[in-house]
């Protein structure tokens, strides 16, 4: 499963990094809100882990575009944000996000999260071609 | 091989408080649940962090001097989340005091608090170079 990270700390986003690919996930990792757009058009992730607070954009910038992509808005976003406060509530809502983790992310709930993206890829029925 | 807890160092800068009743400059057990007892990847992390940690807080002089709170705001922000995955409360609170003050704009604010959160900063690092130290001897 590809996971593209989306993390302006280079601590969290090293720590994040080394967590996932240990679990075995392909991960791209990016600074800047806009460099996460970009690499997520370039090739779309089976999941986005998205920092909400980043140079180069917001996370609700972010998610606002995903939301108008044909693309994208269908891949599965978790936001990663220092405080889980009644906006961020709001936003991840109103843009389908999937779950919220506050820093620093507790990495056996990130598991589970992640695990439950990955079944559903791997149920997901192969697309056969016609007779 | 020795299990993680064999290379425990005993270094007291990385535990106790500096004075009475402050809370610690790092929190060891934090450290290591956080890295799930990895102390590879938390010397990964403690040497990207002393790397990163001078930038942030010029990047937080940078608002001042430039009259640009949001810059402020993010190198704060970001100070605030590396630290605490090491546990650092006193200078995860301190960061987050600057924060605040750059949110509201408030820049003169801002400039009083940022001697503490360098002084924070500064012991973190100190106390993280040393539990590096002694993980090494």
């Amino acid at each position: 499963m590809n996971i593209l990270l989306a993390e302006d700390d280079r601590v969290e986003s090293r720590l994040l990094e080394k967590h996932l690919k240990g679990r075995g996930f392909q991960v791209r990792t990016v600074f800047e809100a806009d460099s996460a757009w970009t690499a997520a058009e370039q090739d779309p992730p089976d999941v986005i882990l998205l920092d909400l607070q980043m140079p180069g954009g917001t996370g609700l910038g972010f998610l606002k575009k995903r939301g108008a992509s044909p693309r994208l808005r269908t891949v599965p976003v978790v936001v990663i944000t220092a405080v889980k406060d009644g906006l961020v509530l709001r936003m991840t809502e109103q843009h389908d996000v999937l779950s919220v983790f506050t820093k620093p992310v507790d990495l056996i709930l990130l598991d589970v999260t992640l695990e439950s993206v990955r079944s559903r890829i791997v149920s997901r029925p192969a697309v056969r071609p016609g007779p | 091989m020795p299990s993680p807890s064999e290379h425990r160092p005993s270094s007291a800068a990385a535990t106790v408080s500096p004075g009475s009743g402050e809370a610690p400059i790092l929190d060891l057990e934090a450290m290591l649940a956080t890295v799930q007892q990895d102390l590879g990847l938390l010397r990964e992390l403690v040497e990207i962090f002393l790397a990163e940690s001078p930038g942030l807080l010029a990047q937080i002089r940078s608002g001042i001097r430039e009259r640009k709170p949001e810059t402020a705001e993010r190198g704060a922000h970001t100070l605030k989340g590396s630290v605490g995955n090491f546990g650092a409360r006193r200078a995860a609170e301190a960061a987050r005091a600057v924060e605040d003050a750059a949110r509201e704009h408030h820049l003169d604010r801002v400039q009083e608090l940022l001697p503490a959160l360098e002084t924070e900063i500064s012991q973190v690092c100190q106390a993280l170079s040393e539990y590096l130290r002694g993980v090494a001897s």
